[in-house]
């Protein structure tokens, strides 16, 4: 059994002190090139990268309570700007590195964010956007070997100077630690603001559904964009002593087999969109690979249906576990776990330490197998504890006396959760959850179109696919290259998760009389189902 | 590459950088943006541009700029 480390500060997860669980020299962190060359990091060094990094913060007056952006891809630099940031009692805002200008700007804009780590790549982009965030001091590059300018400046060369020990600021159990945004069906994204006193519930949920073991490789493929990435991409394997593998490449099924190979990976952790890929990739042979040494598999993001649970047993010879939770609960609240009988396309059972329950539109419980509010008591450890500058939308999600997920499910008679649906217009895009408002906005930036909609369709891989309906201003007429102009430039306003899949043009965008785009009739004709009751329309379209 | 030059204008466009001038030997870590989902783009827009057609196998063998604009190639001679 693996023994459970608690800090108080989050950022210190990595230090050396007497009694943890991992030696200081143990290897906290293989890092895995794009050509699969490695480079390991003992959790001394990387608790001495984050403690440079805490230093160049202070430095720069950004620590005890500024805003640091995380925007870059997978690298060293993520893991010591994370850790470091906690550590000088600052809050780290989770970016994934393909966010495009609007996403940026609503994101850095709404939590003020003062420092932002980022690559030099990316620097036009955020030269773009600066006139719109005031708020916004400090650039730290991380690929560049001096000063770029006055504000624009060197992290390599300033962690060259920094001190490698750092007295972590004291925290208590509602210090903010990390921001991760997550959209709804209208308005702008939502800040879920995560605390430091997170990290008991994260070992705890770890070790019960994962149930690592001291020796054990854990590979975790989400970005650090992304609630899991941070969740269990950083602090998760670290809190229970675990070495983690991270990949810096792409999705490439090769690739992929080859380091659970060759690095005798152990403890996966992927999404159901990767393996629904790697299910379709029939010019692999997946059994040329010894992959002997994987104990388990998990899933998160949408629900893993029946066929890739199938497929899993078939191919891999493994059960794939899948798992729920969503940005603003932090950690693993509902899971499929070794020792439990999985269910295919179940959610599986509650955390020990976690009541779910469904229950109807007055919050009481609904009966076995009956659809509705899949809902947790609270509070939880790695709770979120508002939504930043939205703390009446906050309060809206604990109506019913219980926490609404937003998901509706069942429970089976033998305690079983089943996603049924979301509970809004909200997108689950390869486990992204895309606002159908900022998908809209986005379209309608375009001189061609006139009104636009988003709804999501299912799809064999993505789960959901962003469909778009456009209107057209009259001079302009549907062709190909309008169709790819209107797919680029939602991916480059928000990001390369939100590409609608399908364009479609259409003469008008059905409306209620309140002028409230009719999402489910579009959702119903693009699916040729029959759209219900049309009574509330605003006129024949 | 003798696509260079109109193969310059899809990855502007499909990564919104007017400036962007690429080289045979870019990969990802060069190019903001350029990422597993943007890459499904950009091949869109490719095929689009040159009407020709990628297949799974062709796709996995790209790791630059360069890899591409010689895919390209092959495929329009």
């Amino acid at each position: 059994m693996v023994r459970l480390i608690m800090t108080t500060n989050l950022g210190d997860l990595c230090q050396a002190r007497p009694g943890r669980a991992a030696a200081g020299g143990q290897v906290a962190l293989r890092l895995v090139g794009p050509d699969l060359s490695f480079r390991d990091y003992s959790f001394d060094q990387v608790d001495a990268l984050a403690c440079q990094f805490a230093n160049v913060l202070c430095d720069l007056g950004q620590g005890n309570g500024a805003v640091v952006a995380v925007f870059v891809p997978k690298c060293i630099d993520v893991f010591a700007s994370v850790l470091g940031t906690l550590k000088a009692k600052s809050t780290v805002l989770s970016l994934f590195a393909n966010f495009g200008d609007l996403a940026l700007i609503d994101r850095l804009g709404d939590c003020g964010a003062s420092c932002i780590v980022t690559r030099r790549a990316s620097l036009a982009r955020l030269e773009r956007i600066r006139p719109s965030l005031p708020a916004l001091k400090v650039i730290l590059v991380v690929d560049a070997d001096a000063d770029l300018g006055p504000d624009v400046l060197s992290l390599p060369a300033r962690m060259a100077r920094a001190k490698a020990t750092f007295a972590s600021a004291q925290v208590d159990d509602d210090t903010p630690s990390l921001i991760h945004y997550t959209s709804g069906s209208t308005g702008k994204p939502k800040g879920v603001q995560h605390v430091h006193a997170a990290a008991s519930y994260l070992a705890h949920s770890m070790a019960e559904i994962m149930q690592p073991r001291p020796n054990d490789l854990y590979w975790c493929t989400a970005d650090h964009g992304w609630i899991t990435g941070t969740s269990y991409g950083i602090f998760g394997p670290w809190l229970l002593g675990l070495t983690q593998l991270q990949f810096t490449g792409g999705f490439d099924p090769d690739s992929w087999f080859r380091i659970l190979a060759e690095q005798k990976v152990t403890l996966w952790y992927t999404a159901p969109t990767a393996l629904r890929m790697l299910a379709r990739t029939t010019d692999v042979d997946y059994r040329s690979y010894d992959i002997g040494s994987l104990r388990s598999i998990f899933s998160v993001g949408e629900p893993l249906n029946p066929e890739i649970s199938r497929w899993g047993r078939e191919v891999l010879e493994r059960d794939i576990y899948d798992t729920w939770f969503q940005t603003e609960t932090g950690g693993i609240m509902i899971a499929n776990r070794p020792g439990l009988a999985i269910r295919p396309g179940s959610m599986g059972k509650p955390v020990s330490s976690i009541r779910a329950s469904i229950v109807d539109d007055d919050g009481k419980p609904c009966p076995i197998r009956t659809v509705g509010h899949l809902s947790l008591d609270y509070p939880w450890a790695s709770m979120f504890r508002d939504y930043l500058n939205r703390t009446d939308t906050y309060r809206a999600r604990f109506t019913r006396g219980v926490y609404d997920s937003g998901d509706l499910a069942y429970q089976d008679e033998d305690g079983y959760f089943w996603f049924a649906a979301r509970n809004d217009d909200v997108i689950n895009t390869s486990g992204h959850l895309v606002s159908p408002f900022e998908v809209e906005s986005a379209v309608l930036e375009l001189p061609e179109v006139a009104e636009s909609a988003a709804v999501g369709a299912p799809d064999p891989v993505l789960f959901e696919k962003i469909v778009v309906f456009a209107a057209l201003r009259s001079g302009h007429e549907p062709s190909d290259e309008l169709r790819m102009k209107i797919r680029l430039h939602v991916a480059n306003r928000l990001s390369a998760a939100a590409t609608p899949q399908d364009v479609v043009i259409v003469d008008r965008i059905p409306k209620n009389k309140s002028g409230k785009i009719l999402r489910r009739v579009l959702r119903a004709r693009y699916l040729g189902q029959n759209p219900g009751d049309l009574s509330t329309i605003e006129d024949d379209v | 590459m003798k696509c260079q030059s109109a193969l310059n204008e899809v990855f502007r466009q499909v990564f919104a950088n007017p400036k962007l001038e690429i080289e045979p030997d870019m990969s990802p870590n060069d190019i903001d943006g350029w990422d597993s989902m943007a890459h499904v783009n950009l091949i869109a827009a490719v095929e689009l541009r040159f009407k020709i057609k990628f297949d799974t196998k062709e796709l996995r063998k790209i790791r630059t700029v360069g890899d591409l604009g010689s895919l390209v190639d092959s495929k329009l001679s």
